[in-house]
């Protein structure tokens, strides 16, 4: 009785070959024609994004840079009010308590 | 015209292109769709050979301008219609729904065949072998995107080890190790498959 390692070896071969017999069967004659108008479309949608004016990079290429720029200044100036103007941050206080504008301030904090 | 463009090399008609010219892309069609053709034919059905070359070339031209001409065209080309039929058959799997116990059924079918009209012996020098193309169909269906791929490409078409790694752009020693695994899971689904008496 043939094994079964050899059974399967017989029908590997058969596979393989009935691969390798395939023929190759030609594309469609408007197939070429539909990949044309795909690439088309995207050669077009290309050159219209790159025709557009790059308003928002442009800016973003700006703003985020000088935002960074700005809260690093600002930090900067805190910490140097803070330690180089000895009692600043109870005048600070004061001050926003004589404020009229500051009273809600203080009266949401509680003082 | 035509001639003009025949004359004119890949990399030379590439330039083109990449300066606007989008009509040029239908010569790489022309010179390289049989080509590609027979990448794609035996790697995907029958009915699905038209969608996966129109991707590639789609692919191709999408891409183009990370074209190095360190490597031929041609096998950059090869290398997108590889991994076009991959995508297909991963796309496949994933939403496949055929249970697979009238897979089993399927092949086990066919098998028999194979084995009692003794046709398993070679697919008689002319056509291929219907039933034997069933069998290897079913017998792929129990392998993964992965596994299908470095099977067909090294041991169906004989690509060497470090042809198939270009080709999937994965490692040789991955090709390597896929590969032989792949073949060991088809031998056990076919193996499965046989009766015991």
């Amino acid at each position: 009785m043939e094994g079964k390692k050899r059974k399967v070896d017989r029908i590997e071969k058969a596979l393989v070959q009935a691969y390798r017999a395939q023929t190759v069967p030609g594309l469609p004659p408007g197939w070429r024609d539909d990949v044309m108008r795909h690439v088309r479309r995207l050669g077009a949608e290309a050159q219209e994004k790159a025709a557009k004016p790059a308003t928002t990079p442009a800016l973003q290429k700006i703003l985020f840079p000088a935002a960074a720029a700005g809260g690093l200044v600002a930090a900067a100036l805190f910490v140097y009010m803070l330690t180089a103007l000895p009692g600043m941050e109870q005048d600070l206080f004061a001050l926003l308590r004589q404020d009229p504008s500051g009273l809600l301030v203080t009266a949401a904090l509680g003082l | 015209m035509e001639d003009a463009q025949n004359e004119r090399s890949d990399a030379e008609i590439i330039r083109d292109i990449l300066g606007g010219n989008v009509d040029a892309f239908e010569a790489l069609i022309n010179r390289h769709q049989g080509y590609v053709c027979a990448i794609v034919t035996k790697k995907v059905p029958t009915d699905r050979i038209e969608e996966v070359a129109h991707e590639t070339f789609v692919r191709t031209y999408r891409s183009l301008e990370t074209f190095r001409a360190k490597t031929p065209f041609k096998h950059w080309l090869a290398s997108i219609a590889v991994r076009c039929c991959y995508d297909f058959w991963r796309d496949h799997y994933r939403r496949r729904e055929t249970p697979v116990s009238s897979i089993r059924e399927d092949g086990w079918e066919g098998i028999q065949t194979l084995l009692v009209d003794g046709s398993a012996n070679a697919s008689n020098g002319h056509a291929p072998n219907r039933e034997a193309l069933r069998v290897l169909r079913w017998a792929m269906k129990g392998l993964s995107a992965e596994d299908r791929m470095v099977l067909t490409l090294v041991h169906l078409e004989e690509y060497t080890t470090a042809e198939a790694a270009a080709l999937l752009r994965w490692s040789v020693p991955k090709v390597k190790i896929r590969a032989y695994r792949a073949r060991k899971r088809l031998r056990k689904v076919l193996a499965d498959a046989i009766p015991d008496r």
